[in-house]
């Protein structure tokens, strides 16, 4: 997969090392299936968002001059 | 909330913006076989930088305010600190590419955002990725412009 961030004023990735996480999904428990995994995380993007100017994440598994 | 891609893969979550469903996802992509359906991008936390040096994460600590379609493109809206975020979600047609944009709609603020991708390489509606979690890395690269 590929993650570009465009927007602000150079939005900054900050890799954090990866860290795990456990997801829960709320209907799933309720209708008594299988209601847990793990979610990984590489880090994350900083930027800044004001009216008119936004902040977009894409993601992508096409190739670089598809996205 | 699902936007198709036209491919097999798509975006899902519900009217809040919350993923309940374990084919829920921001990039649900069509992969070729035997991959299939591949939930790839599962979510995207978002954390606010508010003036008083703290972080709230929108989701949890923002007001849910309202869920719109406008000519089939979805939106969401929350309210944290006094400030209206929108955040809405293109799919386009016939790529695995999904783009996740985030707005302020109130005057003046600044705000600094921090956007974590939670990522799951995993068959849509199966629950065993974990394992797999050990293997994932990051490499730097370049969009191609032109």
């Amino acid at each position: 997969m590929r993650l570009a961030v465009e927007g602000s004023e150079g939005p900054i990735f900050t890799a954090d090392g990866g860290s795990r996480r456990e997801s829960f999904y709320d209907t799933e428990a309720h209708r008594g299936y299988d209601s847990r995994g793990w979610l990984w995380s590489l880090g994350y993007f900083a930027g800044e968002i004001r009216k008119d100017c936004p902040l977009t994440l894409i993601a992508a598994t096409e190739a670089w001059h598809t996205v | 909330m699902a936007r198709a891609n036209g491919l097999g893969g798509y975006a899902s979550a519900t009217i809040t913006g919350a993923i309940t469903r374990r084919y829920h996802g921001l990039l649900i992509a069509a992969q070729p076989p035997p991959l299939g359906r591949m939930v790839v991008l599962e979510d995207l936390e978002v954390d606010i930088e508010l003036e008083d040096g703290s972080v709230a994460n929108m989701r949890e600590k923002g007001r849910f305010r309202d869920f719109t379609l406008n000519m089939g493109l979805p939106s969401w809206r929350y309210e944290l600190d006094e400030v209206v975020i929108e955040t809405s979600i293109v799919v386009p047609s016939r790529q695995n590419i999904v783009h996740f944009t985030l707005r302020s709609l109130s005057d003046g603020r600044r705000l600094r955002l921090r956007l974590r991708p939670l990522i799951n390489f995993r068959p849509r509606g199966t629950g065993q990725p974990g394992a797999l979690i050990g293997l994932y890395a990051y490499r730097p690269g370049q969009p191609v412009r032109g």
